[in-house]
This record gives C-alpha cells, structure tokens and sequence, in this order.
C-alpha cells in the first residue's frame, strides 16, 4: 500500500509578528488564505516568506487555527445549508460549545477575525453563540451582559414599543 | 477591546439575523440606538426572523391577516389576497420581502399573541376534559376510578398541532377582518365570505369555529365585569355582547380588539373599547345554525334526534381508520355523522356540537386517544346522553366573582351556560 504524501504546509504570521507552520488544507479553511496561497505560487511558500495575516493577533490567531484543525475535513458548507443554519440558532455542535468558552473579549475577537479571514462556519458558530446569549433576556439584561449604554431616552424607548404593537384597530 | 454594540455592521447585522425569536429581536432593538438603527434599516433581519419562527405554512396567513387588520375597508377590491393565500402564496412572500421592518415586528408581535391563545386553547380543552364542564361530564359518564390522569399533565402541542390551530385562528381573524358585515354591501360581503369558506374543507371549518366557540368564551370572561356594572355602553344595549353561537350575530370583532379588552386599565376604559366594538359588524362562520333550521323547517324527514350521536359513532371517531393518514381530519367525522342528512356545510358550526369542539384539542389526535386510553371514556355512552342540555344547569357555579350581576345579567350567563 502507498504511503500517504504527507500534508503539505505554509506558514501565517500574526500582526505581532508570530509565525505558525499549519497544514496547507488547515490554512484553506480560510477562504481569504485560500485564494492568497492561489495567488503566491507553491514556489514561493516558505517561512521566511509567510503570510500576514494583518488584523488578527497571536493569542486569537492561535485559537483560530485550533478551530480549523478540528474541522479540516468538513465538507464546505453549500449555499442551502447556510441559509439554513440561521434558522436553526440554537445548534452548535458539543466540540465548538466548548470552544467557544471564552471571556466575551475573546469572542469577539474570534468572530471578527473569522471575518476577516473569511471562515463562514467559525463565524456562523461564533455569531449563534452570541445570539444565544441574547435569547431569552429583557433589554436591560442584554445591556448589562455586554456592557452596553442606553442611549435612549424613557419617551424614545416608549415610542419604539408602541411602533410594534399591532393590537390597532379599524 | 470590541464590544456588541460597537462591532462592523456587517458582522453585527450578521449576529442580530442569527436570533431565534422575534422577543429577542425586539429586546435587542430596545438595546441602544445602534442596535435598533440596524434593524430598522436592514430588513432581511426582521423578516428572517419572524419568517423562521412562523414558519412556512403559518406566513402567508400571517401576512394576511395583518394586511386585513390595517387595510382600509371595504374590501371587495382586495379578494385577490385571499386568491393568492390558497392558490398561490408565493405571491404573498413576495409582498412579505418588501414590508418594512417596523410591520414585521408587529407581525412578529401579533404571532405571539395567536401562539399563546393557541396554547391557552388547548390548555383549556383539558380542562373541560378534567370536569369543571358539566356537560362534557354527563357527555362522558366520567367516574372518579376511571377519571384519566393526563388532565395535569402539561400541554405539550405537536408542530403540527400548533400549525393545525394557530392556522384556524388566522381563518377565523381573515374572517373577521375581510369579510364582517355591518358598513358594507351586506349581499356582496355575503358572497365573498361564502367564497372564502367554501375554500375550506368541512372539518377546517369546524377547527375555525373552535377557535370562536373558545374566543366567545374568552371576550365573556374578559368583559363580564363590565358588562355587568354598565349594562348601557355610550348609548348603546350592553345585552348586544352576549356571546355564544346560540347568538346570531357573534362577538366576532378579531383578535387585536379582543386585546385591547384585556389590557383595558379600568373598567371605565374597557367600556369605551366595547362602546366602539358594538358599532362594528360581525361576521358569522357559516350561518349554519339559520341554514339548519331552515332545512328542519323545509324536510320533515329531518328528524329532531339528528343532534345526537351514537356510541358507535363516537368511536368510529375515534379510530376511524379514514384518519389515519390525514391528522387534520381528527374527528370530524363523528360532527358529520350527526348532520348527514345536511347538504353542503350546514351542519358545521352547530351549537349542539360546541362541547366537543371545546374538548376538540384533545381528540383531534390519534396518538393522545391511544396514549391517554381516551377510547375508553366513550364505553357509557349511550344515545341519549350525548349533549342534551341539563336543565339544573343554571345551579353550576362559576369561578367568576358577582360583583353586581344584574337579572339580565343572570339570563345572559344562564342562556350562555345552557347551550
């Protein structure tokens, strides 16, 4: 029996300046990757060479790669099922619930980084898991999880929800 | 360091699109000014949202029904809606794309309000079932050995119960709002609403009247208080709200003025609501009790016992093998047994069928009568029991206090109780 070629690496660096060796189709979870490495060549990858990936740092960037190997044989995700997937919220797999254990500035930094990076299904969990903590609150418990000030006015509030209430009549 | 409230729009709006539910939207929305800005201005949020929790079968009844509720009146241009709804409800999403946020939300909000009145609905089924009826109890015989123990049990619906009946009460609110007499041509609104019921199968009309028999109910417990203290609404004869379908004209004004009743602040307030409900039309489901009359007074062959059911009846409806592939038949084919000699639909509707439609959510369910061993309640029943109205009737208590219950008062409940 043939031997499995061994996976081929690239190298991505941080915007502080650290260099991770990851699996080519680890990399190419990232669609911006992706179409960067199509772009390069395979003659010019190497170490000293590596991309930048500008607006993600070490700690975040190191998360985010977890998060791809852990998924790197998914199938991709057809246009279907990503329409579907924002009407099921509330699922998310076991492995990302955990992997999505972070302090909120962590969260955020992960869904904006899977953003930029351009990884729908990182974003796709990381975005459901923030809307699972909204579910369920009152707008003053949504503030107080995410540090939010009201900005508006008693007599603004009020009128907001008068606007959406139907119980009108002819 | 990011924060909710000050992330891209893009990866905001892409976080507010993935709520469940349209309560979390609109906490959301009440949030800040940025939060509810997005909202506002990008409208797949809202109208994914409230598309997902809908669902596809409920949506163009929805819409439907909140177009009726705002359209201005008459109504005769606009039957091209109720067209659509049944032949062609693509049509009708298309129209939902290029609503505004702020009428999703209010739709998302009236969906609320239908959902719990459907759950409610069905919580009340049960308790009819547990006895606090006394014709539903002669109607069973119910011995307390053998009374069934799922009356407790919480009220769990089936999606497609919830379709089932959250669909029945946006007929019975298109009904209402499309098609109520009163300030238009009285024939033309005839033969568009007899157009629009005809599109229904036999047993959905008797679903919609359901929906009624439990809405009448409602709208008198709601106002029972103030009726009572003000016989005399602005001028008006309070004995006109009398509910029930012994009634002709039925207290049918839709769900949003039933609403507003029951978030009156005071008696004083809720009198003006009604004041102003007196002066609507109404719209009655089939006419069928006048229809059968008038068909008893045109056969002699119809014989007066029609009404009542027999034991073999009862259970064909219960395990009626022709229900077996279509749950939304349930056991409508025991209310039509009783009428067979009734031509179109005429027998729908009938009062001597509001007990079972109050219990209807509890047999219209194959697996609930197996579950609950239901089957066997029907085993005392005999010809003769089967909703004849008790004349002790009047003695039944009610959970509702008696303020300063007038005699007519007294007659209204009483004629309300002996149907």
């Amino acid at each position: 029996m043939a031997e499995s070629k061994p996976a081929q690496k690239i190298w991505i660096r941080s915007n502080d300046d650290k260099t991770f060796e990851i699996d080519r189709d680890v990399g190419e979870r990232s669609v911006l990757i992706k179409n960067l490495l199509e772009d390069v060549g395979d003659a010019d990858l190497s170490e000293e060479n590596a991309i930048p990936i500008q607006n993600v740092n070490e700690t975040v960037l190191r998360k985010v790669i977890e998060w791809c190997e852990h998924h790197r044989n998914d199938p991709p995700a057809s246009q279907d099922e990503e329409s579907d997937a924002r009407k099921k919220t509330t699922e998310i797999e076991e492995w990302d619930q955990k992997f999505m254990q972070v302090d909120q500035e962590m969260l955020f930094e992960i869904i904006l980084a899977a953003n930029y990076l351009d990884i729908k299904a990182l974003l796709d969990v990381g975005c459901k898991t923030v809307a699972n903590m909204i579910k369920g609150k009152s707008p003053e418990e949504i503030r107080k999880t995410f540090n939010i000030t009201n900005d508006f006015s008693p007599e603004e509030e009020e009128q907001i929800r008068r606007e959406n209430e139907w119980a009108e009549d002819r | 360091m990011p924060t909710l409230s000050k992330l891209p729009g893009e990866v905001l709006t892409e976080i507010l699109r993935r709520l469940p539910d349209w309560q979390s939207l609109m906490a959301a929305s009440l949030t800040c000014q940025r939060l509810h800005s997005y909202i506002q201005s990008y409208q797949p949020i809202a109208a994914d949202i409230v598309e997902a929790e809908v669902g596809e079968s409920l949506l163009p009844y929805l819409i439907v029904a909140s177009l009726g509720a705002s359209l201005p009146r008459p109504f005769e241009k606009a039957w091209f809606l109720i067209s659509h709804l049944y032949d062609k409800p693509e049509a009708i999403m298309v129209a939902y794309r290029a609503m505004s946020p702020r009428g999703i939300l209010r739709m998302g909000h009236f969906h609320e309000y239908v959902c719990l009145l459907t759950h409610e609905w069905a919580s009340d089924s049960w308790t009819h079932m547990n006895m606090h009826d006394k014709k539903i109890r002669a109607l069973f015989k119910f011995r307390e050995s053998r009374r069934p123990t799922m009356v407790d049990a919480e009220i769990k619906m089936s999606k497609a119960e919830k379709i089932r009946w959250a669909r029945a009460i946006y007929r019975f609110e298109i009904l209402v709002h499309f098609f109520r007499s009163g300030d238009v041509a009285q024939r033309t609104i005839a033969k568009l609403r007899h157009a629009y019921l005809a599109k229904h199968p036999a047993w959905e009309l008797e679903q919609i009247t359901a929906v009624i028999d439990f809405l009448d109910y409602r709208l008198l417990y709601a106002t029972y208080e103030t009726t009572a203290k003000y016989e005399d609404l602005a001028g008006k004869d309070a004995y006109d709200l009398r509910v029930g379908p012994h009634k002709p004209n039925r207290q049918t004004w839709g769900l949003s003025f039933l609403r507003r009743v029951e978030l009156a602040k005071s008696i004083e307030d809720q009198r003006d609501i009604l004041a102003t409900g007196l002066e609507k039309g109404s719209a009655q489901p089939a006419n069928s009790m006048q229809h059968y009359q008038e068909a008893v007074a045109r056969n002699a062959a119809v014989p007066p016992q029609l009404y009542h059911f027999h034991t073999g009846e009862m259970e064909a409806m219960i395990l009626a093998e022709t229900n077996k592939g279509n749950v939304d038949v349930g056991p409508y084919t025991c209310w039509r047994q009783s009428h067979a000699a009734l031509s179109g639909c005429n027998w729908a509707s009938t009062r001597e069928n509001q007990s079972l439609r109050m219990i209807a959510y509890v047999f219209w369910d194959q697996e609930r009568i197996q579950t609950w061993d239901l089957k066997v309640l029907c085993g005392w029943l005999k010809d003769n029991d089967f909703i004849r109205p008790d004349p002790k009737d009047s003695k039944e208590t009610t959970s509702l206090s008696k303020p300063t219950m007038t005699p007519r008062w007294a007659r209204v409940l009483r004629d309300f109780r002996s149907i």
